[in-house]
C-alpha cells in the first residue's frame, strides 16, 4: 500500500507541472492586463511600461515561466501583483477559512446523509423514502447563493442570532470563530448532504438485493445488524468517491459561499485573482487546488481498502 | 433519541453564544465592496485604498467641495508672480502618529520617495514633465516650517496634481513608514486616524489619533477641520451587496458607500438615509478613432442625436444629462458647457442618409462588472434601434474591456471616467495621440495644450468653452451624465455628508446616543 501511495504521490509531479503550464499559458491568452487594471482609465503608455518593468511583466513569457517555476520548486509562489502579499501566505490564510467550512460541512453532511440514504433505501417506496428523496431534490435544486442570502435574512436580520460581519479566524479564537461558520456550513452542507444521500440510497438498494444480505436475514439477524454490519461497509465504499470529490471541490474554494458570507477563503482569493489578472495568486491557487484534488483522491483510494478488503492496491 | 437531545442542546448553546452584541461602542462600521490593495498610500492603491488611507495620511493640499485646491498640512501657500515658485508654510503643532513633529525634512523625504523611479508612483510622470506641463525642478526647505517647490514653467495643474486622491494626495509620511532597506512597513502619517489593523479580505481598523490638531475652518472637502468624534472606524470588506444590505438591516453596518441607484429605493423605504453629491465621474460612449467605419462624422452625430438623453438618464435613476466632460459642479461649467446634442429623430434620418448608413451592425462593448456601463448601453441600444441604427452589444468582463479601451480595438464602448478636478484634465483624459484616446483632432489638442499651461481663469474658461463647441460638433465620444455618488446612511450616524470628491470621510461624524 505504501509503495502505491508513494507511486501516486510521484505521479502528482507531472500532473502539477502540466497544470502549471496550462494555467500559466491560458491566463496570458485571455484578454486583460494586470497593469491596465491597476491603472484603470489613468496612466500614460509610459506609466504602463514602467509598471510592467517593475513587476517583471516586460520579460518574455518563457522567461517569466522559468523564473516562476524555479521559485515554485523552492516553495516560493511569488507575491501578489496587486497587493504585494506573498502568495503562500495568502493561500494559507484563505485555507484556514476554507478548510474549516469544508471539514465542518462534510462532517455534518456525512453524519446526516449516510443514515438518511440507508434509511431511504431500507424503507424504499414508503413515505419515509419519498420524504427523504423530496428533500434531497429540494436541497440540490436550491442555488447556494440564494440559500445563503435566506439564511442571513433569517438568522442575522430577523432573529439577530448570528453575525454577518466581523469574522474571527479560528487560529485566533476558535470558539469565537464558530458563530461565523454556522450559516456557511449550513448552506454548503445541505447541497452536499443531498448528493451523498442520493448516492448512499442507490448503493444501499443495490447491496440490499445481494445474496449475502438475504443470507444474513435468513440466519435470523436483526435488520439493524444486517444494515450496520453487512450493508453499511459495502454501500459506503462508492460514496467515498463522491465525498472525496466534494472535499476536493470545497477545499478548492467555495467561492459563492465565501462571497455571500464575506469569508476570506481560497475561493474568493481565486475569483478576485481572475478578475484582477493577478497572475502569481492565480497560478498559486490553481496549483494548490490541483494538489488538493490529487491528495484527496489518493486518500479516498487508500480508504477503499479499509471499507472493501477485496480492493488491493 | 439519546443522541438527538444533546445535539439540540449543543446547537442551542452555540446559537446563544453566537448572538452578536451590537452595542454602540464608539465604532463606526462601514462597508467596502473590495479590499484595499495595501497600506502604501498612493503607490499600491485602488479607489478604496485611497478612501481608507486618506484618513491616515495627509498631503500639503487637498480638494475643497468646489473642486478648488486648499491647504491641508500647509497653513498657507503662495505663488510667485511668474508662477514658477510655490511656497508652502507648514501648519504648527502637527505631529506624526509616532509623536514626531512635522517638519520640512519629512516633506522632502516623502517627495524624494515619490519621485524615486523604483517606487513607480503613478503621478510621478505628471510632476516631472514627462506627461503634461508640470515639471518640478527642485524642492527645498529653507527652514523647518517652509517648503519651496520650483517649476520649470508656470502650470495651473501643479496644485491639482498634488491634491489628486488617486495619487494619495501626495501624502506626507514619516521615514519610520519604511524599513532601513526602504521596504514598506506601515503608514506613519499625520491624519486624524491611525491604522491599527488590516486583516486582508476582512477589515481595516482605524483609531482616533489623540495627538491630532485639526486645522481651522469648517470641513470642506479634504480641507478644513478634521475633528474625530468617534473612537474608531472599521471598514468591512463585504463584496456581496445583498449581504451588505442585510448587515445594514441587522444594524451591523452604519454606512454603505457608493451604492447603485437600483438599491436605493429599498433602503430608503426601510428608513435609511441617502447622502448624495454630484461628482466629476463622467459616463460616456467612447467612439474609437481606429475603426474606419466610425470615422464618419454624420454617423457619430446621428448616434448622439438619436438618444433621448433625459429619458436615458432618468431611467438610470440620475438627475440630468451632461454632454461635457467638465462636471456641472466645476467653476468652469458655463452655459456653453450646458449645451448638448439635441434629440431630433428627423435630423437623425437625414444624418444617416448623409453618412451612407445602410443598417450595418455597429458593435458596442459593455461590461457587467460595472453594472451602470451595461445598463446605459442597453437603454441606448433600444433607442438607437428605434431609429434604425443596428447596434449589437458585446459584453466583456472588466479586464477584457480595459484591454479594448487601451488598444482602441472597438467601435463604441460604454465607459465612465474617474474624477478629474481640472478642466484641462477632463478634456485630456480622452484626447491625444495615445491609442486609448478617442480625440486626436489637431485643433482640439492645441486648445487642450493651451488650457494646461494657461493660468488666467478667464482665458481658461474661453478655451474650455471652445473645446466643448468643437466636441459637440465632432462627436469623438457621446457624453451622457456626470454621476453622483450615493451612500446609504444609518439614522444613527450623524454628520456624514457626501461631497463632490466622492471619497467617504469619517471625520466630523458621530454616532447617536
Amino acid at each position: 500500500m505504501w509503495q502505491y501511495a508513494l507511486k501516486r504521490l510521484l505521479m502528482t509531479l507531472p500532473t502539477l507541472f502540466f497544470v502549471a503550464v496550462i494555467v500559466f499559458v491560458l491566463i496570458r491568452l485571455i484578454p486583460g492586463d494586470p497593469v491596465a487594471i491597476m491603472l484603470g482609465d489613468h496612466g500614460s503608455d509610459a506609466d504602463i511600461e514602467a509598471l510592467r518593468r517593475q513587476l517583471g511583466l516586460d520579460q518574455p513569457v518563457v522567461v517569466q515561466f522559468l523564473v516562476w517555476l524555479g521559485n515554485v520548486v523552492t516553495g516560493d509562489l511569488g507575491v501578489s501583483i496587486m497587493t504585494g502579499v506573498p502568495v503562500t501566505r495568502a493561500i494559507a490564510d484563505g485555507l484556514e477559512v476554507t478548510a474549516m467550512i469544508t471539514v465542518l460541512s462534510v462532517i455534518v453532511a456525512v453524519l446526516v446523509a449516510v443514515p438518511a440514504g440507508m434509511l431511504a433505501a431500507w424503507r424504499q417506496n414508503t413515505a419515509t423514502d419519498f420524504g427523504i428523496v423530496f428533500a434531497t431534490i429540494l436541497f440540490l435544486s436550491v442555488p447556494g447563493f440564494w440559500l445563503g442570502v435566506m439564511l442571513i435574512f433569517l438568522f442575522a436580520v430577523v432573529l439577530g442570532w448570528l453575525p454577518i460581519i466581523g469574522f474571527v479566524a479560528p487560529s485566533q479564537d476558535f470558539a469565537g470563530s464558530l458563530p461565523y461558520f454556522i450559516m456557511p456550513v449550513m448552506a454548503v452542507a445541505l447541497a452536499d448532504m443531498a448528493a451523498i444521500t442520493r448516492m448512499l440510497r442507490a448503493q444501499t438498494l443495490e447491496v440490499l438485493r445481494l445474496d449475502y444480505v438475504t443470507h444474513a436475514r435468513a440466519k435470523g439477524l436483526s435488520e439493524t445488524v444486517v444494515l450496520t454490519r453487512h450493508v453499511f461497509k459495502n454501500a459506503v465504499g462508492p460514496g467515498l468517491t463522491v465525498i472525496g470529490l466534494i472535499l476536493g471541490g470545497l477545499l478548492g474554494g467555495a467561492a459563492v459561499t465565501e462571497t455571500v458570507f464575506t469569508l476570506p477563503g481560497v475561493g474568493r482569493l481565486l475569483v478576485d485573482a481572475i478578475y484582477e489578472r493577478d497572475y502569481p495568486v492565480l497560478q498559486g491557487c490553481m496549483l494548490f487546488i490541483a494538489l488538493i484534488y490529487v491528495v484527496v483522491n489518493l486518500v479516498v483510494d487508500l480508504l477503499y481498502m479499509v471499507f472493501d478488503p477485496r480492493v488491493r492496491l | 433519541m439519546t443522541i438527538v437531545k444533546p445535539c439540540m442542546i449543543a446547537i442551542a448553546v452555540a446559537l446563544l453564544a453566537a448572538t452578536p452584541v451590537f452595542a454602540d461602542d464608539g465604532t463606526i462600521q462601514v462597508r467596502l465592496a473590495t479590499d484595499i490593495r495595501s497600506t502604501n498610500n498612493g503607490i499600491v492603491r485602488s479607489g478604496n485604498t485611497d478612501i481608507v488611507l486618506l484618513h491616515v495620511v495627509e498631503g500639503l493640499v487637498g480638494y475643497r467641495n468646489d473642486l478648488s485646491v486648499g491647504p491641508v498640512l500647509a497653513e498657507r501657500f503662495s505663488v510667485s508672480d511668474d508662477g514658477l515658485v510655490y511656497t508652502f508654510d507648514l501648519r504648527d503643532g502637527v505631529t506624526f502618529h509616532n509623536g514626531q513633529p512635522l517638519t520640512a525634512a519629512e516633506v522632502l523625504w516623502s517627495w524624494n520617495r515619490y519621485m524615486d523611479d523604483a517606487n513607480a508612483w503613478r503621478c510621478r510622470s505628471q510632476l516631472n514633465g514627462e506627461n503634461g506641463p508640470t515639471e518640478v525642478v527642485s524642492v527645498e526647505a529653507p527652514d523647518d516650517d517652509t517648503v519651496v517647490f520650483a517649476l520649470a514653467a508656470p502650470s495651473p495643474l501643479f496644485l491639482a496634481e498634488m491634491a489628486r486622491t488617486d495619487c494619495g494626495s501626495t501624502g506626507i509620511l514619516h521615514p519610520d513608514s519604511v524599513a532601513a532597506d526602504g521596504t514598506w512597513v506601515e503608514p506613519v502619517g499625520t491624519g486624524p486616524f491611525t491604522l491599527v489593523d488590516w486583516v486582508p479580505g476582512q477589515r481595516i481598523v482605524l483609531e482616533r489619533f489623540d495627538g491630532y490638531v485639526p486645522a481651522e475652518g469648517p470641513r470642506d472637502g479634504y480641507t478644513g477641520a478634521r475633528e474625530v468624534l468617534v473612537d474608531r472606524v472599521v471598514w468591512n470588506v463585504i463584496p456581496d451587496i445583498a449581504a451588505a444590505k442585510a448587515a445594514m438591516h441587522a444594524g451591523e453596518i452604519h454606512l454603505l458607500t457608493g451604492v447603485a441607484p437600483a438599491d436605493l429605493a429599498e433602503m430608503t423605504e426601510a428608513g435609511f438615509l441617502v447622502a448624495s453629491a454630484m461628482t466629476p465621474v463622467w459616463s460616456t460612449f467612447l467612439i474609437s478613432r481606429h475603426d474606419d467605419f466610425m470615422d464618419n462624422r454624420p454617423l457619430r452625430r446621428a448616434l448622439a442625436q438619436a438618444l433621448d438623453m433625459d429619458g436615458l438618464v432618468e431611467a438610470l435613476g440620475y438627475v440630468s444629462h451632461n454632454a461635457s466632460p467638465v462636471p456641472p459642479i466645476s467653476p468652469y461649467y458655463s452655459d456653453t458647457h450646458a449645451r448638448t446634442y439635441g434629440h431630433d429623430p428627423d435630423e437623425v434620418q437625414a444624418l444617416l442618409e448623409e453618412a451612407g448608413y445602410d443598417g450595418e451592425t455597429i458593435t458596442m462593448i459593455s461590461t457587467r462588472n460595472q453594472p451602470l456601463y451595461h445598463e446605459q448601453a442597453v437603454i441606448a441600444q433600444a433607442m438607437w434601434r428605434s431609429v434604425g441604427i443596428n447596434i449589437e452589444l458585446e459584453v466583456l468582463e472588466w479586464g477584457a474591456t480595459l484591454d479594448a479601451y487601451r488598444s482602441g480595438d472597438y467601435q463604441i464602448m460604454s465607459f465612465a471616467f474617474s474624477p478629474r478636478f481640472d478642466p484641462a484634465l477632463s478634456w485630456e483624459m480622452f484626447s491625444g495621440a495615445q491609442t486609448r484616446k478617442v480625440w486626436d483632432d489637431p485643433e482640439a489638442l492645441a486648445l487642450i495644450e493651451q488650457l494646461t499651461v494657461e493660468t488666467d481663469e478667464t482665458r481658461r474658461q474661453a478655451l474650455s468653452d471652445a473645446l466643448h463647441r468643437l466636441f459637440l460638433d465632432q462627436v469623438p465620444a457621446i457624453g451622457l451624465y456626470s454621476r453622483p455618488i450615493q451612500h446609504v446612511v444609518s439614522p444613527g450616524l450623524q454628520g456624514f455628508e457626501a461631497w463632490p470628491g466622492g471619497r467617504a470621510r469619517l471625520w466630523g461624524v458621530s454616532l447617536a446616543e
